[in-house]
């Protein structure tokens, strides 16, 4: 079954979110085909993780004074700053993929698209395999909440850094997997905007060390479009199938609006971390 | 909770009748396939579930998933402790990671479900045991 490739091009936070979340509903509710998209930032957004408190993670006046935005993600994981990055989503049922039902089995065959697309590139990416184990977690936590700075099992890891940060959310029965593919990190970005419980010098320079996109990790320049051409192409690989560009359906258009005025769009969404189902 | 008395569901949830209300909870085949458990989110007590329906949602390091409802009716308790100690899901997934309990809504139809016998048949036919 071929899929189909959808250029969306850039767009605002909320935008980007909607139309993830109309492609999951397309797939489940009118059969929309397996679907990979590729998609960039305007302004550069925050994105948190669909459990995140708002409140203690990002500092919303600084990501104001910027001119940047800040969205909830349907998706898991943890906040991240979407800027200079290639920005993926696969939408496809479970039972299209060999291990549909399993979390990590089907975010490592999904993501095997990404690792030959990488290496297309000359990166060397491959997916990690250590274990998250609870003290582990625990750090995480604790830790700036920068998304790039630590690697746990399963994400795509080139010269000792996670290179894409990824998360799925699954629903009735349809899997999407987005996740940023940073050209460039600016680490003083992310802290200044995501400061979590504060900073020390060392902290900084580890997320330095620990934090680079793949142009800075190559050491070359390398274009949105060439990024995204790669990945693309991985994904034929592994996936042994043809990409046929196409548009977002009328309805998949409409959903998305909807999606974004009723909720991406909204404090509600946005600033309170789910604790009852909503 | 007897897991031999239990039904279990499709969607992977087991429930256990206790009077007239039903102890419900995933199985350990859903929390291994959602691999390290690290946020839950139950519903309010009083509310309503509608079976095959999501209740509540479950995080793991890589995925945000929906609870589905076993059975219809109102939320009579929650288990607070997995806000805390949602690793609780994946080590315990039948006795202290329960989610919540029902109250149900007239009789319970059981004719999707399946017994502790048939589950496994169940989990055998995905290809996965």
């Amino acid at each position: 079954m071929n899929w189909r490739l959808l250029w969306s091009g850039y767009a605002d936070g909320y935008t980007n979110m909607a139309v993830d979340e109309a492609l999951l509903w397309a797939a489940a509710e009118i059969g929309a085909p397996p679907t990979l998209r590729f998609y960039g930032w305007q302004p550069a957004t925050v994105s948190l993780g669909y459990f995140q408190e708002a409140e203690g993670q990002v500092d919303r006046a600084e990501i104001d004074r910027r001119g940047w935005g800040l969205v909830r993600r349907p998706t898991g994981g943890r906040a991240i700053l979407h800027n200079d990055e290639v920005t993926y989503s696969v939408a496809i049922a479970e039972d299209l993929l060999e291990h549909g039902p399993s979390v990590m089995g089907s975010y490592r065959e999904i993501s095997r698209g990404l690792e030959l697309g990488l290496q297309r590139l000359g990166l060397e990416a491959a997916l990690g395999e250590t274990a998250a184990d609870p003290e582990h977690r625990q750090a995480a936590r604790d830790l700036p909440t920068v998304c790039f700075a630590q690697a746990s099992r399963c994400d795509l890891v080139a010269a000792g850094r996670k290179v894409v940060g990824s998360a799925q959310v699954r629903k009735r029965g349809i899997i999407l997997q987005h996740g940023s593919v940073p050209l460039h990190i600016r680490v003083e970005d992310h802290l200044a905007v995501m400061p979590g419980r504060g900073v020390s010098r060392r902290s900084e320079e580890q997320l330095s060390e620990a934090a680079q996109g793949i142009a800075q990790t190559l050491a070359q320049r390398i274009s949105f479009e060439q990024l995204a051409r790669a990945l693309a192409r991985g994904y034929e690989e592994a996936f042994q199938m043809s990409l046929e560009p196409g548009e977002l359906t009328a309805a998949e258009q409409v959903r998305a609006a909807e999606l974004r005025e009723t909720k991406y769009a909204t404090e509600a969404w946005n600033l309170v971390k789910p604790g009852r189902a909503r | 909770m007897s897991r031999d008395r239990a039904r279990y569901t499709k969607a992977h949830a087991w429930m256990e009748q206790q009077g007239e209300e039903w102890l419900v909870g995933i199985t350990d085949y859903a929390a291994g396939t959602m691999g390290d458990i690290i946020y839950v989110e139950v519903p309010a007590v009083d509310a309503a579930v509608t079976a095959g329906e999501a209740y509540g949602n479950i995080e793991s390091a890589k995925a945000v998933e929906d609870l589905i409802a076993p059975l219809s009716g109102t939320v009579v308790k929650v288990n607070e402790e997995l806000e805390a100690t949602p690793e609780t899901m994946n080590a315990d997934p039948y006795e202290a990671g329960w989610t919540m309990v029902v109250k149900a809504e007239g009789d319970v139809d059981l004719t999707e479900t399946m017994s502790a016998e048939e589950y496994p048949a169940y989990l055998e036919s995905l290809g996965e045991e």
